[in-house]
């Protein structure tokens, strides 16, 4: 092996060290310049937590959503968020906010009991997919948020090319090392495949915010009612139309509803459909 | 007359007589397109609005077993010697669910405000795969005793009384008896008072109904209550597609004893699928209140039958060093209801929220503690109440105490206080009263992102592609070196070009210092060194004679191999009489040299086309 290749493996090796260290700081710490906002966030979050506290839900509110306003997003925020429209009684912005607070924060026990209690209340059940992979995926895949998967993504494929130099340069390991890259590669490809589909699916889920919405045929206020669909219900936007939006429920019909009737997911911003 | 009024008489004369029409002959009638079928096997039911022209689609009343799905309506405007009838029928398809008599009708319509009425049909259902004669007259007696449908949904409770809080089994169950389905949902569960929770994986299995073979699909959650009184479960609604045979074609007597076969049958499209909407009866539950009799004041809600487990780390500590209490509860019950175990004295602690995680049904917590005394010497004992209703008793489990060494601070180290949100001790679980109400927020604001998701996406991956550039170039690099060592004519030709630079550069330098015998001798000896390299020669070998024929041998033109053969002769002449070197010379030869490198660098030489 020439000094020159030496040389450009510990490069690569000093690079996916600094790649990890990169990543993991972007999970856990705020960027330097973000560092002044997220103070002044966080006052107004102790500020709306005391409202709610004090039983001013609509203040409460207020407060939270002129972070959220202002481009923030936190776990935590969106959560208060849900739990304040829900103390409220407004069953629909609740579930959104908590959907909201899932894809930053998946694995949080109290949003899942939380999210449980509200979607009892309005007897909501979540439809299973009919392909039993999809519901392992889909599983696995609600248990992370998008953040992470990416960071995995990048690990798996940092790792693999780290195998893949092993291999290349030390012609005893090279069995060993093609085999994990081998492995590292699939598994970087399904994250990637399951990444991609998780963003594009996500673009379109919205919640049904006002209670008892009509979903018709058409769109149109003439057309005939198809079925009634409960506030707080998940559904994926297929088609737009003038004010109208063609849905689909979970369990697979479709039919249009108004375009107020709808909040999108994501977690950008608050406007409605 | 003109054109335009003869248009207006046309179109008065077609709106009076349609309007006479209307008034005359509106009629109300509803048919059938068969009057025998068997369990599971749609019918087309059409009611039909004779001379009207609109008409609504009417809410059906329908007997039990028997499901309508709308299917569209449709207008008729017939114009026949000059008499012009419209008609408006509404299509439906009826799907029986068990065998029996239906009658169907008569239906009552508000047609242009006034009633009308329809006459009424019956429809012999008989058993899928029943006695041949059956099925051939449908004679199934009306009033024959109420068999069980062949498809039907049941609400199960694990009882029928129960107390707040307590977690009960629920199945849904739907039961099938010859008949195909597909895209089950998993029902949707009213429970006015409960909360539900999601259901687990469908389980498909076969039971025997009065020598009937069902085969059903049990969907199964958790319930608990959340009040009490006489509260009600249900009713369930279940959507799915039944499927049909569709014997509307006509297949090939030779193929269809293999194609009716229901893999090919499906394959072909012979089956269609009706959407069918099924309804469990609600379930009556008596919810009781907790007994006020014994109550622990320290109880928080939780009911059923938990066992409680814990462990703190490190026992070896210093004043002020945090301890971890890890308690877990588990068991058989409601596990939304567990509240954090309390220590039974935190007198000389500071004892921070728990983290709380949810393992199945067992619910961890994670406690940190600060020991802010010198002379505590165990943390103290973890005790848990909750009400067992299968004892229907309050029951206390505690474990501990858990002794600590303390070790003794070092002299001038007072107990480190770490800092904390305000109010953070306060705020914890147990304001909250569990079933009824939701979570408590949250203190911590987290971590705050001001990136939209796709965008903070790319911050992650980007860097892989300078990995991947990175990979590459150690690739590229590794290949190189390991062709130069396998290759000894490559190498000595990518040689060539860095040795000449190297001696040009040493050549210059004599050629400055005027020294003309080591100036011709380098210059020998870096022609015949890059000669030698570029052609894979030997270098010693390498005379004017050799270098002449290396040049004809390249194609190089003729001023370039007399500019070779001249830069050898030169140097032999002042090699062997050194006084002839002068500056002039020395610097045409070195042009010559650098000139004859630059040349054989820059052009192919048929040499390298060969190799």
């Amino acid at each position: 092996m020439t000094r020159r290749v030496k040389a450009s493996f510990w490069l690569l090796l000093m690079a996916a060290a600094a790649y990890f260290f990169y990543c993991l700081r972007l999970l856990a710490v705020p960027a330097p310049l973000e560092e002044k906002k997220t103070l002044r966030h966080a006052g107004f979050f102790q500020t709306a937590n005391d409202l709610y506290k004090k039983g001013d839900f609509e203040g409460a509110i207020k407060k939270y959503q002129e972070i959220e306003d202002e481009g923030a997003m936190s776990g935590p925020l969106f959560y208060n968020l849900g739990n304040a429209f829900f103390r409220k009684g407004k069953i629909g912005w609740a579930v959104l906010y908590y959907k909201k607070a899932g894809r930053l924060i998946p694995r949080d026990t109290e949003l899942r009991t939380n999210l449980l209690v509200v979607k009892s209340a309005i007897s909501v059940q979540d439809a299973l997919p009919k392909n039993p992979l999809r519901r392992i995926l889909g599983s696995s895949q609600r248990g992370m948020a998008v953040d992470e998967m990416a960071f995995l993504c990048g690990f798996l494929s940092t790792t693999s090319t780290l195998f893949l130099s092993c291999g290349l340069l030390w012609r005893r390991l090279r069995k060993p090392s093609w085999s994990a890259a081998g492995a590292t590669i699939i598994l970087a490809a399904l994250f990637a495949v399951l990444l991609c589909q998780r963003i594009t699916a996500e673009k379109n889920e919205a919640v049904v915010v006002v209670k008892g919405t009509p979903v018709r045929f058409g769109p149109h206020e003439t057309t005939a009612v198809f079925f009634e669909i409960k506030e707080g219900t998940e559904v994926v936007i297929i088609e737009k139309k003038d004010r109208w939006i063609k849905i689909m429920r979970p369990d697979g019909k479709y039919g249009w509803i108004r375009d107020n009737a709808l909040q999108k997911i994501n977690n950008e911003n608050r406007s409605s459909v | 007359m003109t054109k335009k009024n003869t248009l207006l008489y046309f179109l008065t004369t077609l709106f009076l007589y349609s309007a006479v029409a209307v008034a005359k002959d509106a009629e109300f009638r509803i048919a059938v397109d068969k009057g025998k079928t068997t369990v599971g096997d749609a019918v087309r039911l059409s009611i039909i609005f004779d001379g009207v022209k609109n008409a609504p689609a009417q809410d059906l009343s329908l007997p039990r077993g028997l499901q309508a799905r709308y299917l569209g309506p449709s207008t008729r405007i017939s114009v026949i010697n000059g008499v012009v009838s419209s008609s408006v029928t509404h299509r439906y398809i009826l799907i029986p669910l068990k065998a029996g008599a239906f009658q169907v009708g008569p239906f009552t319509a508000n047609v242009g405000g006034s009633n009308l009425h329809s006459n009424a049909i019956t429809i012999a259902v008989s058993e899928k795969g029943g006695t041949g004669a059956q099925q051939q007259n449908g004679s199934v007696a009306p009033d024959a005793a109420d068999p069980k449908e062949s498809i039907f949904l049941e609400i199960a409770p694990e009882k029928n009384k129960l107390y707040l809080n307590e977690s009960i089994a629920v199945v849904v169950k739907l039961y099938a008896a010859g008949l195909s389905l597909k895209d089950i949902q998993p029902p949707a569960l009213s429970a006015e008072g409960f909360t539900v929770e999601n259901y687990e994986e469908p389980r498909q299995s076969q039971e025997i109904i009065n020598g009937i073979l069902y085969h059903t699909v049990e969907f199964k959650t958790r319930i608990f209550a959340t009040r009490t009184g006489e509260l009600k479960i249900g009713p369930a609604l279940l959507e799915c597609s039944l499927l049909v045979k569709n014997d509307q074609g006509t297949p090939s007597p030779t193929f269809d004893s293999l194609f009716r076969d229901d893999f090919f049958g499906d394959f072909f499209g012979m089956y269609k699928s009706y959407p069918l909407k099924l309804k469990a009866e609600e379930v009556a539950i008596a919810v009781l209140a907790l007994p006020e009799e014994n109550k622990p004041a320290e109880f928080t809600g939780a009911v059923g039958d938990f066992t409680l487990t814990a462990t703190v780390e490190p026992r070896n500590i210093r004043p002020g060093d945090p301890v971890t209490l890890k308690t877990r509860v588990g068991g058989y019950g409601n596990i939304h209801s567990v509240a954090f175990p309390k220590l039974e004295n935190e007198e000389g602690l500071k004892v921070y929220p728990p983290q709380i995680k949810d393992e199945g049904n067992k619910r961890n917590f994670e406690q940190i503690i600060l020991i802010q005394r010198d002379n505590i010497k165990e943390i103290p004992k973890v005790h848990f109440t909750f009400f067992n209703p299968t004892l229907q008793k309050y029951q206390r489990t505690a474990i501990g105490p858990f002794p600590v060494i303390l070790e003794t601070s070092l002299p001038g180290q007072s107990l480190q206080k770490l800092i904390e949100p305000q109010d953070t001790a306060q705020v914890s679980a147990g304001r909250e009263e569990f079933g009824k109400d939701i979570t408590f927020i949250k203190d911590p604001p987290g971590m705050f992102r001001y990136l939209p998701g796709d965008a903070r996406l790319w911050r992650f991956l980007y860097p892989c592609g300078f990995m991947f550039c990175l990979f590459a170039a150690l690739c590229a690099i590794h290949k190189r070196d390991s062709k130069i060592a396998s290759d000894i004519m490559l190498a000595r030709r990518l040689r060539a070009p860095r040795q000449a630079r190297k001696n040009i550069q040493h050549i210059k330098k004599l050629l400055e210092d005027k020294k003309g015998e080591e100036f011709y001798n380098a210059v020998h000896s870096a022609v015949r060194e890059y000669l030698g390299d570029r052609f894979h020669l030997a270098s010693l070998s390498i005379t004017e004679d050799v270098a002449g024929k290396i040049c004809e041998n390249a194609a190089a033109p003729e001023g370039i191999r007399k500019q070779v053969m001249h830069i050898f002769r030169e140097s032999d002449r002042v090699r062997y009489s050194p006084q002839d070197a002068d500056a002039e010379t020395m610097r045409t030869t070195f042009r010559n040299l650098c000139f004859l490198i630059d040349y054989f660098e820059k052009t192919k030489t048929t040499h390298d086309k060969t190799s």
